[in-house]
């Protein structure tokens, strides 16, 4: 593509040409107002949570996370160790472990226990045993494959 | 007895009119950032028809360049709290409106359709513009017109990157650094952009340009 310095000054000169556009005279009256009363129609519109700052999706992400953790404790309600002796390959260390703690509270719940159950606590049922997530079922298998 | 010397005083002189306080755009911004309508429509008014120029040129069409000029200053203003001022208003406003324009563009890809505005009587009294139509016709400014559509046309047949270089340094003088700070690139980029489209449009127009 060839071009010459004469061709580069006229096509200055004709970009100028460019300046001389401009919409109706009046046009810029009342362009800030438009935009203002676009922002403000906006704001009108927003649902009342957006209006006191709430934004719903981080709400929805703290309560799904929340509901999670609930959910988690419920579930390993009353085994809370089963995970730390069981989490591991039944090496010494983990007997170690399972040793350390009173095995009996897995199979053989206190009286305490049984005398609780009842239609609001079913995690231990009428014949006393423990009714175990399947995380805790292998928790508590692996525990007890001590040397 | 001698009467002590005289001073002569100075003429007093009236105070100097006070000029109205132009508030400087960091302080409407934060005003405009606390619900301040009134502020934020003085920067509006303040850059308006910088910004509706932008865009009209890049679009060579009025009611885009009305549409997209507003929905600028909208997203702008939803978008002040998160404006840190790392730049200033003025850029960072500008850096807006080229970000909607060139992703308008590329939704719109090839459908140009153009809608000019009109040109201001002074051209006929540019010597530069006259120079271009004198000779080939009596009526200036029908012979005015054509080359504005000729003009407009070959713009648009230029890369929205390329065009936006043309638009903001040729058309409206910002110097490369400012450009380069609105669109996010280096000077040296600005520079070969500049270079290159200048080059396409003297191809497109080589039937004008003497």
């Amino acid at each position: 593509m060839e071009t010459s310095p004469e061709q580069f000054e006229s096509l200055q000169k004709l970009l100028k040409l460019k300046r001389y556009e401009h919409p109706h005279p009046r046009y810029f009256n009342d362009f800030s107002s438009q935009v203002i009363a676009r922002i403000q129609a906006a704001a009108a519109a927003r649902p009342w949570w957006e209006k006191f700052g709430i934004d719903l999706r981080a709400v929805a992400t703290v309560g799904a996370g929340a509901a999670a953790c609930v959910a988690f404790f419920v579930t390993m309600g009353g085994t809370p160790q089963g995970i730390t002796a069981g989490g591991g390959i039944g090496g010494p260390s983990v007997a170690a472990a399972s040793v350390a703690m009173p095995q009996d509270a897995f199979t053989q719940p206190s009286a305490q226990d049984v005398a609780a159950a009842n239609s609001t606590n079913p995690v231990i049922n009428a014949a006393g045993v423990m009714q175990l997530s399947p995380w805790d079922s292998r928790a508590v298998r692996a525990s007890y494959q001590t040397p | 007895m001698e009467r002590p010397p005289v001073k002569k005083t100075e003429p007093r002189r009236a105070p100097p009119p006070e000029e109205p306080l132009v508030p400087a755009d960091a302080e409407l911004v934060n005003a405009a950032r606390d619900g301040d309508m009134h502020a934020y429509d003085q920067l509006i008014r303040r850059y308006q028809e910088r910004i509706y120029a932008t865009v009209y040129h890049m679009t060579s069409n009025h009611e885009d360049a009305n549409d997209l000029a507003q929905e600028t200053f909208i997203k702008a203003y939803s978008a002040l709290k998160s404006f840190k001022g790392d730049s200033s208003f003025y850029t960072w406003v500008y850096r807006i409106a080229v970000n909607k324009t060139i992703n308008f563009l590329k939704q719109r890809k090839n459908k140009v359709s153009l809608s000019l505005n009109d040109m201001d009587f002074q051209v006929e009294n540019d010597p530069d513009l006259v120079a271009f139509v004198s000779d080939k016709t009596p009526r200036r400014d029908a012979a005015l017109a054509e080359l504005q559509e000729k003009l407009n046309a070959a713009m648009q047949k230029l890369s929205e990157d390329h065009r936006m270089v043309v638009t903001l340094h040729d058309v409206q003088g910002l110097s490369h650094e400012e450009i380069a700070g609105i669109m996010g690139c280096n000077v040296g980029t600005v520079r070969s952009r500049l270079f290159y489209a200048r080059q396409q449009l003297q191809a497109y127009l080589s039937d004008y340009l003497k």
